[in-house]
């Protein structure tokens, strides 16, 4: 994991995504433990409360699921929920900003949709 | 609960400290921030009972610290000063430290100590800058008090040194959980570990904040001069400091900015180090 501290998305959210990409890559899988909010916070020196408050984010979202007494778990059905809300947030955000710029800079849709199809092949 | 009610204090002819009022919540970690003469380390001061205030109260859970003792018991000052024996052994100051305070986390102390390269009969007096400030930190980290206070803790250490203790500023922390305030000019260093800032500024809290709001705490805007004119007297946004460049102006603003911005103002969040400064520098960054 590595995070940013421009301010740009604070910190907790970072803690969030990163682990949300873990789960999406598959490489935190569907009912493993998650690494608890103390070893996140000691090895990336992070305040444990912003990793926590990360984590319940990941809680509300359906994704991590506590187990009283024992940490945090990967929920089943994370990883494919993941992998949609990141389907969501590519087109409706990134692939939109990306249209938003190429009008700006007056490239047409002909030219943006010929360069998506030639980077498919 | 640690709260400061209208705390006032004069030094000579100068107002050190003028009518702060802040709290310190039970298990939070904060980092006090300011410039050097802010008032930071004149606070920490009377709340570890080294000088009294002028006026105002400073209670702990109700009952004012001020000259007393089973309060100051709760709590730990770690400063420029070395109040204890400067040619005994360390583990006899440990003694000393756990007597007073009631207890003192060895097994800690004994890691820390090794990770610093100092020894358990090494004698204070004898040791470096950097070791002198490493033995502070564990006094202060191992001790079993409810609220800790460091001031200017990485003050002497060098890279390495710092990493070190804020990792085991964290690790104390998770051991047993308790308020700790760190006063430090580090600001950027200690971004990722504080939950919570307290910015000082000639004598007076300017700010306090979650760190987790720091987005909304303010931004810089670039943009044409013309633009950006047309756009701060449309909306007067609170602005802390203005530069120009060429016929850009860039403004760094207080606060979020409302609403969409007009094209060709390019937005930038603040870290925490930037906005301190923009805080603290008067509008004269």
């Amino acid at each position: 994991m590595r995070f940013d501290y421009s301010g740009a998305t604070p910190l907790f959210r970072q803690v969030a995504e990163q682990i949300g990409d873990a789960m999406a890559a598959g490489s935190l899988a569907e009912g493993s433990q998650v690494p608890s909010t103390t070893e996140i916070s000691t090895v990336y020196t992070i305040n444990p409360a912003t990793v926590l408050k990360g984590m319940n984010l990941l809680v509300t979202q359906g994704l991590l699921e506590k187990r009283r007494g024992i940490g945090m778990f990967v929920s089943a059905g994370a990883q494919e929920k993941m992998r949609s809300m990141q389907r969501d947030r590519l087109l409706n955000e990134q692939v939109v900003d990306v249209v938003e710029q190429a009008k700006r800079l007056g490239i047409t849709a002909a030219q943006l949709t010929e360069v998506i199809e030639r980077s498919y092949r | 609960m640690l709260s400061l009610t209208n705390v006032s204090k004069r030094f000579g002819g100068h107002d050190a400290v003028r009518a702060v009022n802040v709290q310190f919540q039970p298990g939070v970690i904060y980092g006090l921030l300011g410039k050097n003469g802010a008032g930071k380390t004149s606070v920490l001061s009377m709340i570890g009972n080294r000088t009294l205030p002028d006026s105002g109260t400073i209670l702990l859970d109700g009952v004012s610290v001020v000259d007393d003792a089973p309060a100051q018991r709760r709590m730990f000052l770690s400063n420029e000063a070395w109040p204890y024996p400067l040619y005994s052994t360390l583990s006899g100051i440990f003694s000393l430290v756990a007597y007073y305070y009631g207890d003192f986390d060895r097994e800690l102390a004994g890691r820390m100590l090794r990770s610093f390269g100092i020894g358990p009969a090494d004698r204070f007096g004898r040791l470096s800058e950097g070791k002198r400030q490493a033995v502070k930190a564990i006094l202060a980290l191992c001790t079993p008090t409810d609220y800790v206070m460091c001031d200017e803790p990485t003050k002497g250490l060098d890279a390495t040194g710092r990493e070190t203790l804020y990792r085991y500023i964290l690790e104390a922390y998770d051991r047993r959980e308790r308020t700790i305030i760190l006063s430090t000019h580090a600001i950027a260093e200690v971004e990722g570990i504080i939950e919570h800032a307290v910015v000082l500024d000639g004598g007076t809290v300017l700010e306090s904040f979650d760190l987790s709001n720091l987005v909304n705490q303010g931004v810089t805007l670039t943009a044409e001069r013309g633009v950006m004119d047309s756009y701060l007297d449309k909306t007067h946004p609170r602005v802390m400091s203005r530069q120009s460049l060429g016929n850009l102006s860039i403004v760094a603003v207080h606060g979020t900015v409302r609403g969409d911005l007009p094209a060709g103002i390019v937005s930038r969040p603040l870290d925490l180090q930037s906005y301190v400064i923009q805080l603290t520098s008067g509008g004269n960054l």
